[in-house]
């Protein structure tokens, strides 16, 4: 089945609090198929989203927030809705 | 986990190969940035041909996906261009204090430990071998460009720039049209030379985008290319110098060392990091290599040091941890950035 590209919505918060984490840095490290080397930011509200990826495939996410930085592998689906905790 | 091997990549009809030969040989005809200490190794290519299998071929009408496409003109003067009949534009550095013996001191080696930094395994093919560049205030260096892009859906993005012209920010497709997040941005923010919180060149609204309907109504890799126009009054390239960009060959692009810049977001996007390589290999559209990139770094030029005139020869726009890569920039794409730098004059 041909794949075809899309964006991928996410929300980033906090573990302990549920609170949203804004202005962090969200970016593909590594992923089944290339993928444009641009980086999405989170809002107030910790919302982002990752354009132009094929789906369906695996990607590490790197997320960059106050001096840490987490990765993730996650499959993603057209339909895809990461809810990530940090 | 060991990737696939390069050549399966390159066999693949969606990278554009299936079209043309690739080329394994030709002298070196340009110079690196000034970065003594780094070998760098050059891989042997191999002509192939298959056939021609290209996905959604019917979405864009054969010979109309560079045909340009953009949000706006009101912010500049339209011009006729006049197009050269070489392929190649020549920057200009802008006579400034500080020449290229400047970055070899401050900016290579005051940033030398930073290239033995351990960094994240799966974003760099290989080792990181990336170098920060700072001062960012001596060209080329100045004439690259942080983004911060504000979709119409109002999600922010990073990306990177090079001004080919006063007013000319050159970058990818997908900073400039955004499929999925509303199409042209709201406003894009254009900051030269960013180096963390320094902005010694200030920055500029641009509100005016370009890129090609290949990418706009085809969505194609290939195509994947545009830029912003800034407004009359907003002129960073008087400031910075700008890049050249050219046409170049299969033989020259697999010989050449390839330079890029840019503001990856796992440096937080606020520096400007540089490395160098020789090219994997080309497709008719594509150069492929294994300079260690990461998101935000979408935009960057990619070009050549002869003399002491640079040239773009690519925009890199994709990672993959098979091999980086950038746009080509092929007669059709040198013909679109010199209407787009006639635009921004």
């Amino acid at each position: 089945m041909p794949s075809a590209t899309t964006s991928v919505r996410g929300v980033l918060y906090k573990s302990a609090t549920g609170a949203p984490v804004g202005g962090a840095i969200v970016m593909i490290a590594e992923g089944s198929y290339e993928h444009p080397d641009i980086a999405a930011q989170t809002d107030d509200q910790g919302n982002f989203s990752l354009p132009e990826l094929r789906v369906p495939g695996t990607y590490t996410l790197l997320i960059n927030y106050s001096n840490e930085s987490k990765r993730l592998t996650v499959n993603l689906t057209k339909d895809s809705v990461l809810r990530i905790p940090l | 986990m060991k990737p696939k091997s390069f050549s399966e990549t390159l066999r693949s009809p969606k990278n554009g190969n299936d079209k043309e030969p690739m080329v394994a040989t030709a002298p070196t005809p340009s110079r690196i940035e000034n970065l003594p200490g780094q070998s760098f190794m050059g891989m042997a290519s191999e002509t192939e041909t298959e056939i021609e299998q290209v996905e959604g071929f019917g979405l864009t009408k054969p010979g109309e996906a560079d045909k340009e496409m953009y949000n706006r003109l009101d912010t500049e003067i339209e011009t006729e261009s006049d197009y050269a009949s070489t392929l190649e534009e020549s920057g200009t550095e802008v006579t400034e204090e500080e020449g290229e013996s400047a970055f070899a001191r401050d900016a290579f080696f005051a940033s030398y430990p930073e290239l033995y930094e351990k960094s994240l395994s799966e974003v760099i093919i290989g080792t990181d071998e990336r170098v920060r560049i700072t001062p960012t205030t001596s060209f080329p260096w100045r004439a690259i460009c942080a983004l911060r892009i504000t979709a119409q859906n109002g999600k922010t993005f990073l990306g990177t720039g090079f001004l080919i012209s006063p007013r000319t920010v050159i970058t990818a497709g997908h900073c400039v049209y955004l499929h999925a997040e509303g199409g042209w941005p709201r406003k894009i923010e254009v900051i030269p030379g960013l180096n963390d919180a320094a902005r010694p060149y200030g920055s500029y609204v641009g509100t005016s985008f370009r890129s090609v309907t290949g990418w706009v109504s085809g969505k194609k890799r290939e195509y994947d290319y545009g830029c912003i126009i800034l407004p009359r009054t907003s002129r960073p390239g008087d400031r910075t110098g700008i890049f050249g960009f050219a046409v170049k060959d299969n033989a020259y692009l697999l010989n050449a060392y390839l330079n890029t810049a840019g503001y990856p977001g796992d440096k937080g996007g606020n520096q400007q990091w540089f490395m160098v390589s020789k090219a994997k290999s080309v497709a008719p559209r594509i150069i492929y290599y294994e300079i260690d990139t990461m998101g935000g770094q979408s935009g960057s030029p990619v070009w050549v040091k002869v003399g002491n005139s640079r040239l773009a020869v690519g925009i890199h726009t994709n990672g993959h941890i098979s091999g980086n890569s950038a746009t080509r920039i092929v007669q059709p794409v040198f013909t679109n950035l010199q209407a787009w730098k006639n635009q921004g004059m």
